[in-house]
């Protein structure tokens, strides 16, 4: 089943996302951005271009270059005249007097404009997802007639998209924040884009969105601010140095780009330096701007700006019949809506704090992609899924909690591990079944405990035990434990986490992080403990198997070194151990190098037989390549 | 489905035809649903599939989009260790001066260079939207419409694509 993709056709800018995994994703265009000027040319080679190239040669190519094509879409040529001012490229009249655009000898429809944008914007998807994308929802501002939607359409379909609905921008940012779930409430969305501000007001009740009333101004955005501090900026500079920046061309596009990033940053900071060396130069050298921009100076510099978008925001709400009072949510759309001023103004006009946890350029586009993951079938049945609150895992050498199952895994789910014995000739292995966050064991809670028996004699490291934790849907915990050898297998069933709160939850995290340094310590000094023992263990075989191709000498260097590390390994001092197993490691190697250089093949490991009493020990990690080591890898399932 | 003699012992609450077809009812019915279950999990497992796909072949990408923004963020002050040089006067008493800034300069470009970024050479080309940006249009005597006349920004690019469009001046 293909994907429907969500786009948002901007004046300024598009954006395209699609439902991933459950999940709203935008889609990243083909030059690596999240969003793609809604810009179309004509070259003079007649390539057609779209996106940030084509914006790119605007300059060169004014009359063929097409932007803000949305002012026109669906619109009468007589409709449109102040807009027609604004812009470089013709507009004529078209089919049955809608307004065209004439390139060259050709009239174009806005649709057929717009289209080319939607093309670029399908493209991307498709490389994205590897697969054809053949249907989208598309969105739309409030206020648009049946004519401009229906223009918006045969663009999608131009682009070879069946548009299976074309949505409204407010109700797409609604159900961007998940509004669509709440029953008769009463929404106020605040776009405030690029180039145009709208206000809309909207109830939600059983799922569906309603539009009360739209205002806004078709000439306000983001670019109106840019301005005024590149205004303010050649003012500094006048006033500073004497020289008027207004004629340089190349002066002003460094003045844009150093304008957009102070913005940007007085967002999260309370100044920030514009700092422009080599601006420009006249006869006594080269000039440098460097000025500071205060946020309340900023704020001050815009402060007309965000006034003006409260008028249509309290005619809006007389329109709707609606008071301040009983809007029970406020949605933040538009870059611009970052402004902490903005913000601020936002949340005083309404009295309540706005949503703005998705990110504002593209929470249309998001809004979309639910949308058409609600058609296409995915957002459907919420299945919902628990997860295990706590990691959980058995007890291995040296009293270490080796975890199988990390908190939070979705449920149902199953892991297994291959464990093996701590001693030669084990004849049983003890798994005990916990539940926590602590590395150690016995920091931890006990929920289960059984027995494995009848293990062949074997030498220990050898038997494969493989453990395997199951949690059905219900939350209920089967561990097995299966020699795979014999294939003779236990198994045990506990209950869903054994009547442990939501509280004792929290606090036994609480207790893991608060002594995770701790802890560290302890797991290190156990897993060099037991790197130590395992060395000296197969040091010891060495000897006994190879001892006649060994120097006496070597031999007895390494009988010596056996016996510091034994000696380390019953005190609790962690740098001794280590430092003798180093030791020892290095004699080992050494002689094992010559070895192989005698025989050019590889030693057998040898079981030999002992009749003395075995414990019953807990399962120890198999150091050998078949078996992941479960302390150095966490296998996280997601 | 036959009738059962109605004379037999322990004979069934409900008349046995009923049951039978109630039963196969269900069968249906539970057939149905399995199939619907069925399909539903094989659609969850190729999504599974294609979203694990998606996320490998996404790692490497974000990873490079990653290096190109910190790379882009470099970028203006080499462009300004650049015109420091180029403006720096040809006096003899600074000219010690001006070698220690072409070899820090110098030293950029090969720290770049490592990252596979090179400088775009616009001026004297023909624009290209997919490498240049242009800012203005001037006519200039002798020289042909749509070549590069002056480079107020250098472009970068890394690889073959541009990291960053060079600020041009074309001809008209």
């Amino acid at each position: 089943m293909s994907k429907i993709i969500g786009i948002d056709l901007g004046t300024t800018n598009s954006c395209v996302a699609v439902m991933e995994g459950g999940e709203p994703k935008v889609i990243v265009n083909a030059e690596g951005n999240r969003t793609t000027p809604s810009v179309v040319a004509f070259a003079k080679s007649n390539e057609q271009l779209a996106g940030q190239v084509a914006k790119r040669q605007a300059i060169t190519n004014p009359k063929r270059t097409v932007y803000s094509i949305k002012r026109f879409m669906g619109r009468l040529h007589n409709e449109v005249a102040e807009e027609e001012k604004l812009v470089p490229y013709q507009v004529v009249d078209g089919k049955n007097g809608a307004a065209a655009v004439k390139i060259d000898d050709k009239a174009y429809t806005p649709p057929e404009i717009s289209a080319k944008i939607l093309q670029k914007l399908k493209a991307d998807a498709e490389a994205y997802l590897g697969e054809p994308v053949k249907k989208a929802v598309i969105t739309v501002p409030a206020y648009f007639n049946d004519s401009q939607r229906q223009a918006t359409k045969d663009a999608g379909e131009i682009a070879g998209l069946e548009v299976v609905r074309i949505i409204n921008e407010p109700t797409a940012a609604a159900l961007a924040y998940g509004l669509d779930k709440k029953t008769n409430e009463k929404i106020a969305v605040y776009d405030f884009g690029g180039g145009t501000f709208d206000i809309s007001i909207m109830e939600i009740g059983d799922g569906v969105f309603e539009v009360l009333s739209t205002n806004g101004d078709t000439h306000l955005g983001g670019d109106n601010i840019d301005q005024e501090i590149i205004l303010w900026l050649m003012a500094e500079f006048k006033k500073e140095q004497g020289i008027d920046l207004a004629s340089d061309t190349m002066a002003i596009q460094r003045l844009k780009e150093a304008a957009e990033k102070a913005k940007i940053e007085l967002s999260s900071a309370q100044q920030t330096e514009i700092n422009l060396p080599f601006i420009t130069a006249n006869q006594s050298g080269p000039k440098h701007l460097v000025l500071t921009l205060t946020r309340a100076r900023f704020e001050q510099m815009i402060e007309s700006y965000v006034r003006r978008s409260l008028g249509p925001c309290e005619q809006a709400l007389k329109d709707a019949g609606v008071s301040k009072a009983a809007i029970n949510e406020v949605v933040l759309v538009g870059g611009s809506t970052r402004i902490p001023a903005i913000q601020k103004a936002v949340k005083d006009f309404f009295e309540k704090e706005p949503h703005k946890g998705v990110n504002p350029d593209e929470v249309v586009a998001v809004g979309a992609a639910i949308q058409g993951g609600i058609l296409g079938g995915e957002v459907k049945d919420i299945v919902l899924l628990d997860v295990t609150p706590l990691s959980l895992g058995i007890e291995t050498l040296g009293g270490v909690f080796t975890k199988l199952i990390d908190r939070n895994t979705t449920i149902p789910t199953s892991k297994k591990q291959v464990f093996s014995t701590a001693a030669d000739h084990q004849p049983s292995v003890d798994v005990h079944v916990l539940q926590g966050e602590r590395p150690m064991a016995s920091d931890n809670r006990t929920i289960g405990r059984f027995q494995l028996s009848g293990l062949p004699p074997a030498p220990r490291g050898i038997p494969q035990i493989e453990v395997t934790f199951d949690i059905d849907a219900n939350g209920i915990l089967n561990v097995k434990a299966k020699d795979l050898g014999t294939a003779k297998e236990q198994k045990i069933t506990i209950q869903a986490s054994s009547g442990l709160s939501k509280d004792e939850v929290e606090r036994m995290r609480k207790d893991a992080e608060a002594h995770a340094a701790d802890d560290e310590q302890k797991k290190k000094i156990i897993e060099a403990r037991n790197e130590a023992d395992t060395l000296v263990y197969q040091c010891e075989k060495m000897l006994k198997e190879n001892g006649e191709k060994i120097p006496a000498a070597k031999q007895e260097e390494l009988k010596k070194v056996i016996e510091s590390c034994k000696e380390a390994l019953k005190g609790e001092d962690a740098q001794k151990i280590s430092q003798t197993k180093d030791q020892l490691q290095q004699v080992m190697f050494g002689i094992s190098q010559e070895l192989y250089q005698q025989a050019g093949a590889g030693q057998q490991a040898q079981e030999s037989p002992q009749a003395e009493a075995e414990p019953t020990a807990p399962p120890t990690e198999d150091p050998k390549d078949n078996v992941v080591d479960a302390e150095y890898q966490e296998v996280k399932d997601k | 489905m036959t009738q059962e003699n109605p004379n037999s012992i322990a004979a069934d609450p409900s008349p046995p035809g009923e049951s039978n077809v109630a039963a196969a009812d269900e069968l249906i019915k539970l057939q149905a649903e399995n199939a619907q279950i069925k399909d539903k999990w094989l659609r969850m497992l190729a999504e599974h599939e294609n979203f694990k796909r998606r996320k490998s072949e996404e790692l490497p990408q974000l990873l490079e989009r990653r290096e190109e923004n910190l790379l882009l963020q470099f970028l203006p002050v080499l462009d300004n260790l650049e015109k420091a040089r180029q403006q720096l006067p040809d006096a003899s008493d600074l000219q010690a001066f001006k070698s220690g800034l072409e070899l820090t300069e110098k030293l950029f470009r090969q720290a770049l260079e490592k990252f596979d970024v090179y400088r775009i050479d616009s001026l004297g080309t023909a624009f290209d939207p997919s490498k240049h940006q242009a800012i203005a249009q001037e006519s200039r005597a002798g020289v042909q419409e749509g070549t590069v006349i002056q480079e107020v920004t250098p472009g970068y690019r890394r690889g073959q694509r541009a990291l960053r469009a060079a600020l041009v001046i074309v001809a008209s």
